[in-house]
């Protein structure tokens, strides 16, 4: 497929995404997404630096090697997975966030069966989507 | 985190979905008027006495300049010991509000203990904090547990105050001239009760974004007595009774009468051996 042959990919999202441009591109979209998703991987590494620190450093390496088991047992994705035994590892069962209250499928807009096949090629790298245009 | 063309995405981290913002800001540049979110230009007050805390709101909600609810409910449930007072946008404080004693919920299971005011307040503060300001919640906290009567405050941004007595919102400062003059220590709840009533008329009275009834809470060791419209000054006197007209108001120009057959005449009606619990409920 590679080469002089010309290589079609599906529409980019317009509506979603806006007009392409480098610079809008590259800022969020909203002052708080980057700000979300720098705390996610920061309170992260916080409390296992803390865990590190007052129980040895085995402790933390051991509770990654079981977040890694349960990671690996997964179903394709778009289907809806409880992740049971992660959440109780890491404590998420006990709470509750926004995302155990919006989003619940009732009242989302887009109720149209996940495209298994797009989403695994999206996963894989394998897609012949646009390049995506949000941040990572 | 790729669409892909598909219609559903995978799990969004938080529950939360920026994918139209950059269009709505374009949007908003063209000149697009969004809907107003209905806040509660309100009145909010809280007060310690001898036993517990007496907790205080008015019950008007406004979408810009017109009211949109005359009887909301500004004091919101976190645990059986623990009521929330919400100024602000009145969706942010009612879910917020909602999620946090859900959380506390949880934690109540776990620990097999009554929740603490502080542990409501924490998670509160850090909950607002993580998302900047922009959950416009402003809210008055008040609970007894087994440290004693605690009362807070807690701004939208994430600061939270530790006060005798305290009160947020757009007449905020009507009730808190009643409080400033009318406080003392050690108060009984008789008086407790009565000061915060005319804080928040004060409020009422004399704040365009506050109005109708006057809603209590009181929280003592024992439990919380949430007394709904204790107060109702704004009373609506002209409410109109239809007055039911007399026959022939309305001229009659041709009258038909039918007769509905008894169904006796076409059904037969068969009486069942058995069990008549056990016959088909089609209600």
């Amino acid at each position: 497929m590679e080469g002089s042959v010309p290589f079609f990919h599906e529409p980019v999202d317009t509506l979603r995404h806006g007009l392409p441009s480098a610079k809008a591109d590259a800022q969020a979209a909203h002052p708080l997404q980057k700000k979300m998703i720098s705390d996610n991987a920061r309170e992260r590494a916080d409390k296992l630096g803390m865990l590190g620190n007052l129980y040895g450093t085995a402790f933390p390496i051991k509770m990654q090697i079981e977040e890694q088991m349960m990671a690996s047992v997964q179903r394709l994705p778009g289907l809806p997975s409880s992740n049971l035994c992660a959440e109780a590892l890491s404590g998420k069962l006990d709470d509750f966030d926004f995302a155990d209250a919006l989003g619940q499928g009732k009242d989302e807009s887009e109720t149209a069966l996940p495209d298994v096949h797009a989403l695994l090629e999206a996963r894989l790298g394998v897609s012949k989507a646009a390049p995506t245009r949000e941040l990572p | 985190m790729a669409s892909s063309g598909c219609l559903v995405s995978e799990q969004k981290p938080n529950g939360f979905d920026f994918d139209l913002c950059k269009r709505n800001a374009w949007l908003e540049k063209q000149g697009l008027q969004t809907l107003k979110p209905w806040s509660t230009g309100t009145t909010i007050c809280g007060v310690v006495y001898k036993d517990g805390v007496v907790l205080g709101a008015d019950t008007r909600s406004t979408a810009g300049e017109t009211v949109a609810d005359k009887n909301c409910e500004k004091i919101h449930y976190m645990a059986p010991n623990i009521y929330c007072c919400g100024a602000g946008t009145a969706a942010d404080t009612e879910n917020v509000t909602g999620m946090i004693s859900s959380q506390l919920e949880l934690h109540r299971f776990r620990t097999n203990r009554e929740s603490r005011v502080v542990t409501s307040l924490t998670l509160l503060k850090s909950h607002l904090f993580r998302y900047q300001g922009y959950i416009s919640a402003a809210l008055v906290l008040g609970g007894v547990d087994c440290k004693g009567p605690h009362l807070f405050t807690v701004f939208p941004h994430g600061s939270t105050d530790a006060l005798p007595f305290c009160t947020m919102g757009s007449g905020s400062l009507n009730a808190m001239a009643v409080y400033e003059s009318g406080y003392k220590e050690d108060m009984s709840k008789a008086e407790a009760m009565e000061l915060t009533k005319r804080a928040i008329r004060a409020g009422i009275f004399n704040d365009l974004g506050s109005g109708s009834n006057v809603d209590l809470c009181v929280i003592t060791s024992e439990g919380a007595e949430y007394l709904r419209n204790v107060d109702m000054p704004n009373p609506r006197t002209f409410t109109a009774v239809p007055k039911p007209f007399a026959r022939g108001t309305t001229p009659v120009l041709k009258s038909k009468e039918l007769r509905v057959p008894s169904l006796e005449s076409r059904v037969t009606i068969e009486s069942q051996e058995g069990d008549v619990a056990t016959a088909m409920d089609t209600t």
